[in-house]
């Protein structure tokens, strides 16, 4: 069965891809000639266009999308024009330090989150759970580039308790590097951190919250309770086990999406992950990366709605693992 | 304003934990420079050639010459070179000399780093663009560089500038991946080379064993800091002890905080417009109704005169640039060798420009197409609205177009396509030290095959002033060449070949207790900043 289900999407995940690439592809194509975009103005003609040459931009996008399939078949996406660098090192170099970012923000997120949206669920439409539900709203609406300043304003130019931006000292752990094991790396952790987990927080708690309203309600819930089983347990093993369901899909997505595109946060907090490194790579026509980074990114959903379908089949025995479901 | 009201209410609570906050940091190194800089460096210093990369460059590796900070080549790695003849020059290097291994730097070393600086596979904006007419580099003894150019070329000590010099083994077996982790980050330079981690920072300390004055600061860090509002709060909150890229808008309170202090100065840099005269039919011109036009109004000069007088300059700089710039009355900087002096300025007078308009045969005016970049100068976007807008005052029916960099930039420079019929376009003069690099790149009819005319995106052409910018190029003698260029600018200005807008400023900001001397590059190096008395 397992077997079957993961042959089937590697298979999905191949096409996928191929479709994908092509599509990024043109759009990428559709730029233009990204030579003209780097060269410095006083670089002569004859320069500039032997560099055409030798980049291979010169030669009809069908050529040159059949030479990077050959080098990326075996291994190689390009070297990054502006950071001499093949592109995935350079994502991998950056993706720790937006992983640990997204980490931190979703362990806030669920922390805060899960238990805030069973006491708002649990008790009975009352004035904690309308509270919490409205700040939740402003928690989805308000722009984190605006609340990332804020907080810089706030926390780190008036109280000058954190510091403005950046990523603090980092230490190699089996071999990656990582600033949740310093002071110094935690303190600049912590408010992008905070600024990136308000969305999954307030998504969260609304799911949560909705989750266990709607099946309070339910018949085995009303026979449990009848059967006299003690509401905490009611709570943690059987409601909250359902109301799981759809949250970790929406974490895995979250995740992904955070992962991605945490650009806003980046660029506010200086903080130097890949959702900066593909807005800078965009803005300087940096096309191996531009490329390589959204091949990563399909890569990475198609993984994570694998983990997810997984997981949701061992919290529901009902959900059953497919290559058709 | 919501936030002002923010710190205010905040800043009782923070009293205490500010005084808590500077016993704290009262240890740190006092000799340790912190620059919160916009542009990402690229360790390889041969693969990726432009102004910002060269800045970083500078610190760790030599170069035969060195630009000061107002762009004059002084003695670095060779301390003097001789004109053998015209286009034979040879380069002494300093007996002093050394590499941060301790190994002598001989002129084999400066050999291998020029070829490697022209060859190196995968270089998108590659060195070689800097050599433009260096026909050879050898070394003909131990300490005697010899460079030939293909003709009479005073650019070069300029252009020799631009190229780091690295020991001959490394340039021959170095992949990029060395200069990343530090391994092959070897030159001559006053800083060497301790750490860098790719989008965050770059850690630098003094070179103890530097031949020439030595390095003033232990240890330098540049944290990239893209962002303008981030780099900004990065200063006010203390993280940083500079920033280069100040955004204009955010001087008047910067220099309103009393630990913070603002330097400005002018930079190599004008920003002009360019209309299309070499079209007879112009793709972005039409007449008052959208509709195409058989003719290109922009040829004749009137009409660009009348364009260049309806624009106010004094508000343009004043509104939209914040008072970072000065009016131009040409496209050369004034500190820039070869500034045309004498030429008067434009005069803003709209009624004037109308009655000029009317003269030409366009009493209603016609439509008109501005294309500028959004994200390559500083308030490019903005300063095109406010040139649409005086522009339609003069009766001219405007569109504003602002685009990316990476869709602009393609556009322009395809000789087969569209490109533009009024564009905005900024130039530094930094690479040829002289009004020579403006003047060939912008000003020179297009000629492909001989590289003038590259920026020339509205294909003016007039031979004569094509005659003296190409005298000028192999003119040696600076205070000929520069009388060469001033006539040239003059008559270009007198066609309005390119219509001048302002000079752009350079500004950098620091903490109290520093002083920085800006160069008119914009290049951002550490030892401009030093603790003031």
């Amino acid at each position: 069965m397992m077997g079957t289900f993961l042959l089937y999407r590697t298979l999905q995940a191949f096409v996928t891809l191929a479709v994908v690439s092509i599509i990024i592809f043109l759009g990428v194509f559709a730029l233009g000639n990204p030579v003209y975009v780097l060269v410095d103005p006083s670089a002569p003609a004859d320069v500039v266009e032997q560099t055409i040459r030798r980049l291979g931009l010169d030669r009809p996008i069908y050529e040159q999308y059949g030479i990077f399939v050959t080098n990326a078949l075996s291994g190689d996406l390009g070297t990054s024009y502006t950071h001499a660098q093949p592109s995935l090192a350079l994502i991998a170099s950056r993706f720790t330090a937006t992983f640990e970012l997204v980490l931190a923000s979703l362990v806030i997120a669920v922390a805060l989150g899960l238990p805030l949206g069973l006491i708002a669920g649990y008790g009975k439409n009352n004035w904690v759970g309308r509270t919490l539900s409205s700040v939740s709203i402003l928690g989805i609406s308000v722009p984190i580039f605006w609340l990332g300043l804020l907080m810089i304003i706030v926390f780190s130019l008036e109280l000058k308790w954190l510091p403005t931006g950046g990523r603090g000292e980092t230490v190699a752990l089996f071999g990656v590097e990582t600033s949740l094991l310093t002071l110094d790396g935690l303190s600049h952790l912590v408010l992008p951190a905070m600024a990136l987990s308000l969305f999954p927080l307030a998504l969260i708690i609304r799911l949560t919250r909705a989750g266990v309203r709607e099946h309070s309600q339910m018949d085995y819930v009303r026979f449990a309770r009848a059967m006299g089983i003690r509401p905490a347990k009611l709570l943690f093993a059987y409601v909250l086990r359902n109301v799981l369901i759809p949250i970790v899909t929406m974490i895995g997505l979250i995740f992904g999406t955070l992962i991605a595109f945490a650009v806003v946060t980046e660029t506010v907090f200086a903080w130097p992950g890949i959702g900066k490194l593909l807005i800078d790579s965009i803005k300087v026509s940096d096309r191996p990366v531009i490329i390589a980074y959204l091949l990563f990114v399909v890569v990475m959903f198609l993984v994570i709605n694998l983990i997810v379908d997984v997981i949701n089949a061992a919290l529901d025995p009902r959900i059953r693992l497919s290559g058709t479901s | 304003m919501p936030l002002s009201k923010l710190r205010k209410a905040t800043r009782g609570l923070s009293a205490a934990v500010m005084l808590v906050s500077c016993v704290m940091s009262a240890d740190a190194a006092a000799d340790t420079l912190t620059i919160g800089t916009r542009s990402e460096m690229t360790m390889d210093p041969h693969f990726f050639w432009s102004t910002p990369n060269r800045a970083y460059n500078v610190h760790l590796y030599g170069s035969l010459v060195r630009l000061n900070n107002a762009m004059r080549t002084q003695p670095m790695i060779a301390s003097k070179w001789i004109l053998v003849d015209e286009t034979t020059w040879d380069f002494k290097i300093d007996p002093a000399a050394r590499f941060h291994n301790g190994s002598k730097v001989t002129a084999k070393d400066v050999e291998a780093s020029f070829k490697r600086a022209s060859t190196l596979e995968n270089a998108a904006a590659s060195y070689k663009g800097a050599l433009r007419g260096v026909a050879s580099v050898t070394a003909i003894d131990t300490d005697t560089v010899r460079v030939k150019t293909k003709k009479a070329n005073p650019a070069l000590l300029h252009q020799v500038a631009q190229i780091s010099i690295i020991p001959a083994n490394i340039a021959v077996s170095a992949n990029q991946g060395d200069f990343i982790s530090g391994k092959a980050a070897i030159g001559a330079g006053p800083y060497k080379f301790v750490r860098f981690k790719a989008g965050d920072r770059l850690v630098l300390e003094r070179n103890e064993a530097y031949f020439g004055p030595k390095a003033k600061w232990d240890k330098v860090v540049f944290r990239v800091i893209s962002d303008d509002a981030a780099r900004v709060a990065a200063l006010l909150g203390g993280d940083v002890d500079l920033i280069d890229y100040v955004p204009p808008s955010d001087v008047a309170r910067l220099k309103r905080e009393s630990g913070i202090k603002v330097f400005r100065s002018t930079s190599d840099r004008t920003m002009f417009l360019i209309p299309d005269v070499g079209r007879n039919v112009s793709p972005f011109v039409t007449d008052k109704d959208g509709e195409s036009m058989n003719k290109n109004p922009l040829q004749d000069v009137r009409v660009r005169k009348a364009m260049a007088m309806a624009i106010d300059r004094k508000s343009l700089v004043a509104r939209i640039m914040d008072g970072a710039g000065t009016p131009a009355n040409q496209n050369v900087a004034p500190d820039v060798l070869g500034h045309a002096a004498a030429l008067p300025g434009i005069k803003y007078d709209v009624s004037a420009a109308k009655k000029l308009l009317a003269e030409a045969g366009y009493p209603n005016g016609f439509g008109l197409t501005i294309h500028c970049t959004n994200d390559r100068y500083v308030n490019d976007a903005r300063i095109c609205q406010a040139l649409g807008q005086m522009l339609a005052r003069l009766g001219l029916k405007m569109k504003v177009e602002a685009l990316p960099k990476a869709v602009m930039f393609p556009r322009i420079r395809d000789p087969k396509g569209d490109r533009t019929s009024l564009m905005l376009l900024s130039f530094g003069s930094g690479t040829s030290g002289d009004a020579g690099g403006t003047l060939t790149h912008t000003i020179h009819t297009f000629d492909k095959g001989r590289g003038f005319g590259t920026w020339n995106v509205g294909r003016y052409s007039n031979a004569n002033v094509d005659a003296v910018i190409e005298k000028a190029v192999t003119t040696l003698r600076a205070n000929d060449r520069a009388k060469l260029q001033s006539k040239a600018i003059s008559l270009a200005i007198a066609d309005m070949a390119v219509i001048p807008l302002f000079y752009n400023n350079v500004i950098v900001a620091s903490r109290k207790g520093l002083s920085y001397t800006i160069y008119a590059d914009q290049s951002t190096i550490a030892d401009a900043a030093v603790p003031a008395n």
